[in-house]
């Protein structure tokens, strides 16, 4: 009689665990000896834009573990406060074609340039927006790349899909698995002197207060999926935190925003 | 909460594995991307999730050994690039299960010749079977037994319940001894 025929319930999974457990050891042989054998063939190096990729996603990770612990929105770095985002969310519309139906719009007319055409709205950051100092490099730039978005909420399922930075902007997208049409993109971006378009055609608007600003909701339907988008313009920096989105509903839109933290590390 | 969307290094310790880890895997994890998709591109996102995912268990990767952590992280990347696959039918030509008859054990010098003789032919048992198990049940004792995953991160990936993954489960070590027994694996 063989093990396997004498084997009671009981120890199957025993059984199986060891099998499985000699798997793992051959396998882990076999990768540390190709880990070595890669080592060989600088063709097969990652490129250097996986690597950024790569140690962005684990700044992410490391931040992400501080605000965390540090349990709310204001997070202590090498002993300054950090800047969180005090922000205006605006949706914007055919509505800011006519003047005065949009407070946040007009609140923020000293530091953006907004035009309102018929199928959508441009936005503009001035150069001269009165930015804090201590978040721009020697050249007067937007340190960008001193900033990471932390979302605090998102609705159940979604996970993290892509990071990325560049010069102007930073964003993270996340996504349903397996559900193509379901996306939230967030972003911040240097808006000093660069102009954004919103598509603002037949869009729904409506107003009210996130992390004590004034804010904006708009939304829009296109061929039955739900478009949201919420921007925030940072108080102090010629920044734009954008969260947008596709198949997800207003409400877990504004929740999205209401815990968003805007991180910065010097 | 975060835990649930982020992936989250909560000490430094955790924060210097993981980079020291990604430093010294980063071509190996992107050589097995390659091996299940074939355009770069796409293998190099498949890295980057993989990294995610390595990072929310960077508390468990620093209890393995380099060699149970070499094999979880070659799981990783091929359970991430598989997950792709299966999400677009014009892909799934290249969904490759684990690959178990190019595997062989090299002795340790920690083991005495019996203990290396049993794993051997341990090896050798799940060699036999694998290639007939249905691809549901290679997912899930990979899964279970190679990524040391929860019933809840299983169900998640086999898009059922629970409770069912345990039913599920079960039935494929019983079909994994079923087959050795068919296939007349001799007595130890």
């Amino acid at each position: 009689m063989s093990e396997m025929e004498t084997m009671p319930y009981a120890n199957e999974e025993a059984l199986v665990s060891r099998m499985m457990e000699a798997v793992q050891l051959a396998q882990g042989q076999a990768a540390l000896e190709e880990k070595e054998r890669l080592k060989e063939d600088p063709d097969t190096a990652p490129s250097g834009n996986l690597d950024d990729a790569c140690w962005r996603i684990i700044r992410l990770g490391w931040r992400c573990g501080r605000v965390a612990a540090a349990g709310r929105r204001t997070v202590r770095i090498a002993g300054r406060v950090a800047v969180i985002a005090a922000v205006l969310v605006v949706m914007l519309s055919i509505a800011f074609a006519t003047p005065g139906l949009a407070p946040l719009i007009r609140g923020a007319l000293d530091k953006w340039n907004i035009t309102t055409y018929k199928d959508h709205t441009q936005v503009q950051g001035r150069i001269d927006n009165g930015v804090d100092e201590e978040y721009l490099d020697k050249d007067g730039n937007l340190r960008i790349d001193h900033f990471t978005l932390v979302p605090g909420w998102l609705p159940k399922g979604f996970v993290l899909k892509e990071t990325g930075l560049d010069e102007s902007i930073c964003w993270l997208i996340y996504h349903l698995p397996r559900q193509q049409a379901k996306n939230i993109f967030i972003s911040m971006s240097n808006m000093s002197g660069s102009t954004t378009s919103f598509d603002t055609e037949n869009a729904d608007v409506s107003y009210m207060t996130i992390q004590d600003n004034e804010a904006t909701v708009i939304s829009k339907k296109e061929n039955g999926v739900e478009y949201n988008t919420v921007v925030w313009f940072m108080d102090g920096l010629t920044a734009m935190v954008q969260v947008s989105n596709e198949g997800v509903s207003i409400a877990d839109t504004i929740k999205i925003a209401e815990n968003l933290h805007v991180v910065w590390e010097d | 909460m975060l835990s649930f969307v982020l992936p989250m290094l909560a000490t430094v310790e955790d924060r210097d594995f993981v980079t020291a880890i990604y430093g010294e895997f980063r071509t190996l994890m992107l050589a097995t991307a390659r091996r299940y998709v074939p355009d770069r591109g796409a293998a190099e996102d498949v890295v980057q999730d993989s990294l995610v995912k390595l990072i929310r268990h960077a508390d468990l990767l620093q209890r393995m050994n380099r060699c149970t952590l070499a094999s979880y992280i070659v799981s990783t990347v091929r359970n991430t690039a598989i997950d792709r696959l299966r999400g677009d039918a014009a892909e799934r030509r290249y969904l490759l299960p684990l690959e178990l008859e190019k595997l062989c054990l090299t002795p340790s010098p920690e083991e005495s010749v019996e203990e290396t003789a049993q794993k051997r032919e341990d090896l050798e048992r799940m060699r036999t079977v694998w290639p007939r198990l249905e691809e549901e049940q290679r997912l899930l004792l990979e899964g279970k037994y190679l990524l040391d995953q929860t019933d809840t991160e299983l169900a998640s990936r086999l898009g059922c319940k629970q409770d069912s993954v345990r039913m599920k489960l079960t039935r494929a070590r019983r079909r994994v001894l079923e087959l050795l027994r068919e296939g007349g694996v001799p007595d130890e």
